[in-house]
């Protein structure tokens, strides 16, 4: 029984019956259900692991500068586990292995413009060599609020 | 008997359910070295009977673990402890609690109880001698209202055995 597997049948039965398609709000609503977005959060798991793995010599000085274990301890101890922090170093693997750009945005009153109202934000990029097309990169296209110990999506309006 | 102590016995969910039925088919079809699952109509425990491997301080040896699933598992770990009597190692306490890191803080969805049964198969294996963790008694003292080992905050310190 693979991980894949397990996420694909649960990915499957958002769609109900006979069902082929179902609106946005309704795929919202349904991926909101725990027990559909514990399987999106553990597929995501599995993915940042595998990249994290397939570049060890890339991550190894990070995940040893963070947890001082081998990157293999480190998947098995703070990637694979639910509920486990992400960090910088899970956030760069799966922006990286998706070859999508993530924006982070912290609320930690650390812009460095105290009199414009903006937030302080990060930009993950994705390597070149994750992305087939490196012109359709220019901005972030996932935008996320850092909570501790949990990340929101934020939806532009 | 401490060791039954019983985890919140709320019952499996679909996901959960759907998945233990995979989980057996499959152990019936291939079934780790070793164990064998001693048929019941519950799913939600399982008892596995485990041979110490040979060549092993364990050989000839045969012990119970009780498996228990909890509602939303495998997003959240099994409680796996071995009945009574429990095998004399390091890691394992007179009670059946377990000190190993997959069974807490590193249990992954991906785990199974067929990976599980290999890493206990692969602890007991590794035992260089036959004796119960330093702070035994003490533990089991404090386990005696039946504490479930997963309410236990674990230190995992030691990755040779």
């Amino acid at each position: 029984m693979s991980i894949f597997q397990i996420f694909i049948e649960q990915l499957e039965s958002v769609l109900q019956g006979s069902q082929t398609s179902i609106s946005h709000e309704e795929l919202l609503l349904r991926s909101c259900d725990q027990s559909i977005s514990d399987y999106v959060v553990m597929f995501f798991r599995f993915v940042t692991s595998g990249e994290i793995r397939r570049r060890a010599e890339f991550f190894e000085p990070f995940v040893a500068g963070l947890t001082n274990t081998s990157v293999d301890q480190f998947c098995k101890a703070s990637v694979e586990p639910m509920g486990e922090e992400s960090d910088h170093v899970h956030i760069i693997a799966l922006s990286d292995a998706l070859g999508v750009p993530i924006r982070v945005v912290y609320l930690d009153r650390s812009s460095c413009d105290p009199s414009a109202l903006t937030v302080n934000h990060h930009d993950f990029m994705p390597t070149e060599s994750s992305t087939s097309n490196v012109c359709l990169l220019p901005r972030p296209r996932v935008t996320l609020l850092y909570r501790p110990g949990h990340y929101d999506i934020l939806y532009p309006k | 008997m401490t060791s039954s102590s019983a985890p919140s016995r709320k019952s499996l969910s679909k996901i959960a359910c759907n998945r233990l039925q995979k989980e057996l088919a499959e152990w019936q079809v291939n079934p780790p070295a070793g164990f064998k699952h001693k048929a019941t109509d519950n799913l939600q425990r399982w008892v596995i009977e485990v041979a110490g491997a040979p060549g092993t301080l364990y050989a000839n040896e045969t012990y119970q673990l009780q498996v228990d699933f909890p509602e939303h598992y495998p997003m959240e770990a099994p409680q796996v402890i071995f009945l009574h009597p429990a095998p004399l190692h390091p890691h394992i306490y007179s009670n059946g609690h377990i000190c190993l890191d997959i069974l807490y803080d590193s249990w992954s969805p991906a785990m199974t109880v067929s990976s599980v049964c290999i890493s206990i198969l692969s602890m007991l294996s590794s035992a260089t001698m036959k004796q119960r963790p330093a702070d035994n008694d003490h533990y089991v003292k404090k386990c005696r209202n039946g504490r479930s080992p997963k309410e236990t905050r674990w230190w995992f310190h030691d990755d040779k055995v």
